[in-house]
């Protein structure tokens, strides 16, 4: 293991020094202990695997940048390794070019395009996938292939993205367009996304009133409802969300929102569907609400805390954290998540089956 | 006895006359074109820098950044992390009343309150991606000492990090020599020193800065210019917040 990884580290710094490129390493630690909820999920999930309680893994992340020219490569990758295994994962979470004339730039490649003003949920954005971890939601961001052509101007700018469609068979393309106009202290973006399966269409600002910084979001999505699948929630659904960043001094900030998903189930619906022998396609709870807090005392800690709702079945997890951030050459993380209403949810085989993990998470920056 | 108290306080009163005694043609018309001069001196109208960025406090390592910026008109700034490596990639880009951070990891731009401090800095946001102080703040010139003379600035609205600034300023040089900057409370809560001038397009800039915190004791932030340029233009895509992740 250590073998694969100094072979990688090296790999990259050669590379990196053969050909001149910027780039930086991002070593991660990580271990966690689980204790496990026996409900339906842990029972489906013990058929599979054996859940453990006490995990670990270790990654190295490399971003790596050329430019010659009006030309750009721009590439982050990690590789991860686990105790007691040979073999790693690994990923490229986006390799592409870009070449610039002026206003006008052009990306080509696997890259990250996130769309929306929502730092938990975005519903006009359903081109990129969902972050891994929703309590971590600015990580783990793994890019799409496309053609992404933008033109900055004084009256909209314009960003056209064409992507092939996901999947293990060629299903042809996607399309979509965002238009963005900055008015007053209002970032105003209107999106529209052609998607084989799910057409988007909405609009999202993030506007400065000077308290607070509003968040809001509108998207309709038509869901369709053809084939093998029985959906409850396919045809024309709204979906909204609503958020209010507050910075309420140089070091506390909040941030809240309120996620109204039309095309999701309600508790009822999804009790109902399941009983009914139908498949139901999960697209989530109807209502959500998340939060999260932010305190860094004297530079040297932050702690945080994020709570996240699902306002159907009353499901309920915390996330406190605490970091020691101090030296920008490393910091460590101490986190606890606590799901605190796991027993009365319904979802059955969709519950989460954890009831609380302490992670120990240890960054060194290069 | 009571002779000699006299005449000390005469004496003084006649020193402090002397010492704060303003010329008549420092006006509110002179106070304000001279703060459009302290304007142009620190920030010229279209720019490229880089500088470094150090924040000392009591019992703790510094704290080092580097950043390039790019900088057009009164409001208009886009400022890049170089280094360290924990942070380098992130953007702050100041557009009027507009304030975003870039962090590549998130992949599109965040709103920030443009009073928010700078990356654990004694600095706010706007220190330092503020290209100007005239078109927020009224001036009023109140004392003089020698060729120093106290700008006192108030802010116009209440959208600005500062309330009143006191600066001192070298008026054949027409460089700040000192400010002393107040909350909305009237507290004053830091004060910045500027040195080391040099004559960079034509002007004579103060290249280093020392922004003590007046709040925490001992915390203070050492700004020191590594390059100024000044540039004939900037295209304005670089203002645009849907193009920070070039």
């Amino acid at each position: 293991m250590k073998r694969i990884l100094s072979a990688g580290v090296l790999a990259a710094l050669v590379s990196s020094a053969a050909y001149g490129m910027d780039f930086n390493l991002v070593a991660l630690t990580d271990m966690t202990y689980t204790s496990y909820i026996k409900n339906d999920a842990y029972n489906i999930m013990a058929e599979h695997i054996t859940p453990q309680a006490a995990g670990a893994y270790e990654e190295l992340r490399l971003k790596a940048k050329q430019q010659v020219e009006q030309v750009k490569f721009d590439f982050v990758g990690w590789i991860k390794g686990y105790p007691g295994r040979e073999s790693v994962d690994y990923a490229i979470d986006s390799a592409y070019f870009s070449v610039e004339n002026g206003p006008f730039v052009l990306y080509a490649g696997k890259q990250r395009i996130k769309w929306g003003t929502g730092l938990f949920w975005n519903p006009v954005d359903s081109l990129q996938p969902n972050p891994l971890d929703i309590y971590r939601p600015t990580e783990d961001l793994e890019g799409i292939y496309a053609l992404r052509a933008e033109l900055s101007n004084d009256i909209v700018t314009p960003s056209l993205i064409i992507t092939p469609k996901p999947g293990a068979a060629y299903k042809g393309l996607d399309a979509a367009i965002q238009l963005y106009k900055l008015v007053g202290t209002c970032d105003i973006f209107l999106n529209y996304i052609y998607d084989t399966d799910i057409q988007n269409i909405g609009a999202a600002i993030s506007w400065d009133l000077g308290f607070f910084v509003l968040n809001c979001q509108a998207a309709l999505k038509q869901v369709p409802g053809s084939g093998e699948f029985k959906l409850a929630n396919r045809g024309f659904n709204s979906s909204y969300m609503a958020g209010l960043t507050r910075t309420i001094s140089n070091e506390l900030s909040v941030v809240a929102e309120y996620y109204r998903n039309s095309a999701g189930m309600s508790n009822n619906d999804y009790v109902a569907s399941v009983t009914s022998g139908t498949i139901p396609v999960f697209l989530g709870k109807k209502d959500y609400l998340a939060y999260t807090a932010s305190y860094t005392w004297n530079n040297l800690l932050s702690i945080s805390f994020t709570g996240l709702h699902g306002l159907d079945d009353g499901t309920s997890f915390l996330f406190p954290a605490i970091s020691y951030v101090e030296n920008t050459g490393y910091d460590a993380q101490l986190a606890l998540l606590q799901n605190i209403s796991a027993r009365g949810v319904k979802e059955g085989i969709d519950s989460a089956p954890i009831y609380s993990t302490v992670e120990l998470r240890i960054n060194a920056y290069f | 006895m009571k002779k000699l108290l006299l005449f000390t306080v005469v004496m003084l009163l006649a020193a402090g006359a002397g010492l704060f005694a303003l010329d008549a043609k420092f006006d509110k018309a002179y106070a304000e074109k001279l703060l459009k001069t302290v304007d142009k001196s620190l920030y010229p109208q279209i720019f490229k820098s880089s500088l470094t960025m150090t924040t000392f406090r009591n019992g703790r390592e510094p704290l080092a950044y580097k950043y390039e910026i790019y900088s057009k008109g009164a409001d208009k700034s886009l400022m890049k992390i170089v280094s360290p490596a924990r942070d380098k990639g992130k953007k702050i880009l100041l557009n009027g009343d507009n304030l975003w951070m870039y962090m590549p990891d998130v992949s599109r731009p965040i709103r920030l309150s443009r009073k928010q401090a700078f990356m654990g800095s004694t600095f706010s946001n706007e220190d330092l991606a503020s290209s100007g102080w005239a078109d927020n703040y009224n001036a009023e010139i109140t004392q003089q000492k020698g060729t120093l003379i106290l700008l006192v600035l108030s802010a116009k609205n209440r959208e600005v990090a500062y309330a009143k600034i006191e600066m001192w300023i070298d008026d054949n040089a027409k460089v700040p020599t000192e400010a002393v900057y107040f909350g909305l409370s009237g507290k004053a809560i830091k004060k910045m020193e500027f040195s080391n001038p040099q004559t960079i397009g034509g002007l004579v800039r103060p290249l280093d800065m020392k922004m003590v915190d007046l709040i925490e004791e001992g915390a203070y932030t050492e700004v020191k210019m590594l390059t100024m340029e000044e540039l004939q233009s900037v295209p304005e895509y670089m203002f645009d917040q849907s193009q920070m992740g070039r």
